[in-house]
């Protein structure tokens, strides 16, 4: 069988699938996907689902028949083992599955902690995680988490709301520091302590045992659950050792007929792990297949719940040399600009009717 | 001149507001950011533009004629 075949059933790999029929793309698409679940919404694993307020059927992208019904052939629970670039296919089960077109969509995986295995050790980035996860968050039982990225605290705030203690452990003087700045991330901090959260900050870990983290301070932090959430990595190895592939703004690799998007890809000189991103780059990467290409070139954006605060970026704060703050922990605005005073940026907290002002003014700054 | 329904899935919609700039007419942001339609229907082919500039694929667009999904 000749056509598209697209590795990862995530965001990006669903999404391009769905740009390529909407396209009118008259080729088999096939979607590989390593997980035994349809597409689904991953951002509700840290939110909605960890707390109870969602269940694993609420979280699918799209109904069930979607994918057979758009004649896009859905493989879950198969791992591709390999790519054959010269002969053009990918290894799945042993079997060989042929392409014209290739998309890696394979995402990016928790970034572990090396040398701790307990069982109790947890990481967050597919459902099973987050099913693991779920059942060892109970009220007044211990969570530790080492990471005050958006997942930490994503996952600190609804462990809380569930009546679990929280101690969270950054090595950085401030949560989200490298993503917001040393400012933005003390007032984070005001509210996450004032929601409840033990924060430990530039802290170091000594030893991590099964039942406790030993911090260079002395502190000594039991727990009954430990998070790891110090990032993800592209799980690009099917094609390169290590870091994201490298595309152009199309999505295209070096490699004819060789595609990627979503969190595994370096687009266009950038890897960035937002939902958006993944979707327009799927987008861009089915117009290339399809012959009339799109770049994508569109203003990154995310948000994140956290605290009973929303979360709005747009642009991203690479680059940034000063920063211009609104407001305080309840909500608030942060402008970030370059040397020349330039927006690049622009966070929000729980000012979500700002949100299209900030993407309009970066949009022309651009 | 085709007539569109529109649907918004309001449990993606991220505030991002994109369709609002694409399509006034149609789509307003409530007090939450939310997302939010103006009319049920309307024969403004911006609400494919609109659809296909939602960072969180939230909106679908169906030809009311023939119910098909138009983005």
């Amino acid at each position: 069988m000749n056509g598209v075949v697209i590795v990862g059933a995530g965001l990006a790999g669903s999404r391009c699938a769905e740009a390529l029929r909407a396209g009118g793309c008259d080729l088999p698409v096939t979607i590989v996907g390593a997980e035994p679940i349809a597409p689904y919404e991953r951002p509700a694993l840290s939110k909605e689902f960890l707390a109870g307020k969602r269940l694993e059927a609420d979280l699918l992208l799209r109904p069930p028949g979607s994918w057979a019904d758009r004649d896009i052939d859905l493989r879950l629970n198969a791992t591709v083992e390999r790519v054959n670039l010269r002969d053009r296919f990918v290894l799945v089960r042993g079997r060989e599955l042929h392409w014209t077109h290739l998309v890696l969509a394979t995402g990016a995986r928790a970034r572990p902690l090396p040398g701790i295995g307990f069982p109790n050790v947890h990481h967050l980035r597919t459902l099973a995680d987050a099913v693991r996860l779920r059942a060892a968050i109970r009220p007044a039982s211990k969570l530790v988490v080492i990471g005050a990225g958006f997942v930490g605290a994503e996952v600190a705030s609804t462990a809380i709301g569930l009546g679990a203690s929280v101690s969270l452990i950054e090595v950085e003087t401030a949560p989200l520091a490298r993503v917001a700045g040393a400012e933005v991330g003390h007032l984070l901090a005001a509210r996450w302590l004032a929601e409840g959260v033990e924060l430990h900050l530039g802290a170091q870990i000594e030893r991590v045992e099964p039942d406790r983290v030993d911090l260079a301070d002395g502190t000594s932090l039991p727990y009954d659950a430990l998070l790891v959430a110090i990032g993800a990595e592209p799980a690009s190895d099917l094609l390169v050792d290590s870091g994201g592939i490298t595309t152009d703004a199309c999505g295209r690799t070096g490699h004819e007929g060789v595609f990627a998007c979503g969190d595994v890809a370096s687009f266009d000189g950038r890897r960035i792990e937002h939902w958006t991103s993944a979707s327009g780059q799927a987008s861009a990467v089915a117009s290339a297949i399809l012959g009339a290409p799109v770049p994508y070139t569109a203003t990154p954006y995310f948000w994140s719940d956290q605290f009973g605060l929303r979360l709005q970026m747009v642009g991203t704060t690479a680059g940034w040399a000063n920063v211009e703050l609104d407001g305080g922990p309840e909500s608030f605005r942060a402008r970030y600009v370059d040397a020349e005073g330039r927006p690049v940026a622009v966070l929000l907290g729980n000012r979500p009717a700002e949100v299209a002002t900030a993407r309009r003014e970066l949009a022309s700054a651009a | 001149m085709s007539t569109y329904r529109i649907e918004i899935d309001r449990s993606l919609c991220s505030g991002f507001g994109s369709c609002v700039t694409d399509a006034p007419g149609v789509f307003a942001q409530d007090d939450t950011g939310t997302a939010t339609l103006l009319v049920a229907e309307t024969d403004d082919d911006a609400v494919l533009d609109a659809a296909g500039s939602c960072p969180m694929g939230a909106i679908a667009v169906y030809d009311s004629a023939t119910g098909e999904q138009a983005a």
